[in-house]
């Protein structure tokens, strides 16, 4: 009970505008520990500091310590971010063949993108009452119905046709807003280092893993029973080999997914001084998982091409039999959706360390 | 200071229990003091806070040991906000009893 109160108090002050949230933690802290001495019980002051957190007027400047325009923003961009990445993530399953095609990792991800969901309504009705107690009505209308428009693309699965179509633009938007919307903290060089070292062999062992799938577990999985040269000789003699053959794609793969973490490590590491105010740590984060998303991407392309030759030659489904296509997949989509939450979500952060606490 | 946009029998209490404190006092002892839950005691501190009625601070105390704690005490024009409050809330219970006494 100590420590779930403790737990309690700490994730009620982490919700706090930041102008009071350090203040309300040590003062909820204090109160935990000398409750039995005002014979009130832990669980009590845990429960009450749930309950100003969950209370408190966060559009009053006097509480928040930020304009309501800045409010508006905020909510705005949370909004936005937690709405496309849930409809991200509802397409993709959707479009992919539904919870079942993934297993136990599509519910997991299924409820991932509900709690998404319910997150953006929540900032949608905070941008909602923000733009109106600004006094901007129009701006409130406009914010429902741009929320509405996106729940009806995803209801309507217009959005996996979206996706498809727009998926090399759709990606370009990405990068533009990975590199426009994540400024903030400035990422530590100890944190440079390890995101320069981690991403681009994340990175490569998805292409590894990918190209694996595509050319030897997948077909294996689609004609059990054939040996690959076998299943590579039936392609051949129907004229649905791949184009350029197995190894020109593992080239191409590896040296765009090199060329693509060449350039995140160029970005993390050069000493340019320029670049020193723009590694902020959300957009590294951004272009980590965006690197990944595309590597996903370009596996599809090979992916594609082996389906459907598979499909031609021995007249069976275009669609992956071989489970690792299903997580390949989810990690596509996690990561592009993981690329929306830190582009758009922006946390206001607290008071620099060292300062001291409001008085 | 602001007024307050709802005056809910909580508050009243909480505000009856600062009136009755000559110092600043611990808001955990404002539970114990009014009876009331802490689920609406800390809301309402931190309402009559934000709208001025009172102030805060860190319980400085040497002679203390352990994490420093919060004290609250009435503003100057809380305090009168709150004694008017308190004894317009008094005089609606008086003037109720004996209709409910000839009930």
């Amino acid at each position: 009970m100590t420590r779930l109160a403790e737990f309690a108090v700490r994730i009620a002050a982490r919700s706090l505008p930041s102008r009071v949230r350090a203040r309300y933690r040590e003062e909820w802290l204090a109160d935990l520990d000398g409750a039995a001495e005002a014979g009130v019980s832990r669980g009590s002051v845990a429960f009450g500091a749930l309950s100003t957190a969950t209370t408190l007027d966060r559009l009053d400047p006097a509480g928040s310590g930020l304009a309501l325009g800045r409010v508006f923003t905020l909510r705005l961009r949370a909004a936005a971010g937690l709405g496309l990445a849930a409809a991200l993530l509802a397409i993709g399953l959707d479009a992919y063949g539904g919870t079942p095609a993934f297993g136990a990792l599509g519910l997991g991800v299924a409820v991932l993108a509900s709690a998404l969901g319910l997150g953006a309504l929540v900032a949608t009705v905070g941008a909602t009452r923000a733009a109106v107690a600004a006094g901007r009505p129009v701006v409130a209308i406009l914010v429902l119905l741009g929320a509405l428009a996106l729940v009806g693309v995803v209801v309507s699965r217009v959005g996996a046709i979206l996706v498809i179509l727009g998926a090399v633009p759709g990606i370009a938007g990405l990068v533009t807003l990975a590199l426009l919307l994540t400024g903030g903290r400035v990422a530590s060089r100890r944190l440079r280092v390890a995101a320069s070292i981690v991403v681009p062999v994340v990175a490569l062992a998805t292409a590894a893993l990918g190209l694996v799938h595509v050319f030897v577990w997948n077909p294996l999985a689609k004609l059990p029973g054939m040996t690959l040269p076998e299943i590579y000789a039936g392609l051949a003699a129907a004229g649905e080999s791949p184009v350029g053959g197995p190894r020109v794609w593992v080239l191409l793969t590896a040296l765009l997914v090199t060329l693509g973490g060449a350039a995140y490590v160029g970005f993390a590491l050069l000493p340019v001084r320029r670049w020193a105010t723009l590694r902020t740590r959300r957009r590294l984060t951004a272009l980590g998982l965006l690197l990944l998303g595309g590597t996903v991407t370009l596996v599809f392309l090979p992916g594609f091409s082996m389906g459907m030759g598979i499909a031609d030659a021995f007249a069976t489904s275009g669609g992956d039999a071989a489970a690792s296509g299903g997580v390949l997949t989810l990690l596509g989509m996690l990561a592009f959706a993981g690329t929306v939450v830190v582009s758009f979500v922006r946390v206001e952060p607290g008071p620099p360390q060292g300062e001291p606490l409001p008085a | 200071m602001d007024p307050l946009s709802r005056m809910t029998p909580a508050t009243l209490d909480v505000l009856a229990a600062l009136l009755d404190e000559s110092s600043p006092t611990w808001g955990l002892r404002l539970v114990g003091r009014t009876g009331r839950p802490t689920g609406s005691v800390y809301p309402i501190l931190e309402r009559l806070e934000r709208a001025g009625w009172i102030s805060s601070e860190w319980d400085d105390d040497p002679a203390r040991t352990g994490p420093r704690r919060r004290l609250y005490r009435l503003t100057t024009d809380g305090a009168e906000a709150a004694r008017s409050a308190v004894a317009g809330a008094a005089g609606s219970r008086a003037s109720l009893r004996p209709g409910l006494a000839g009930a």
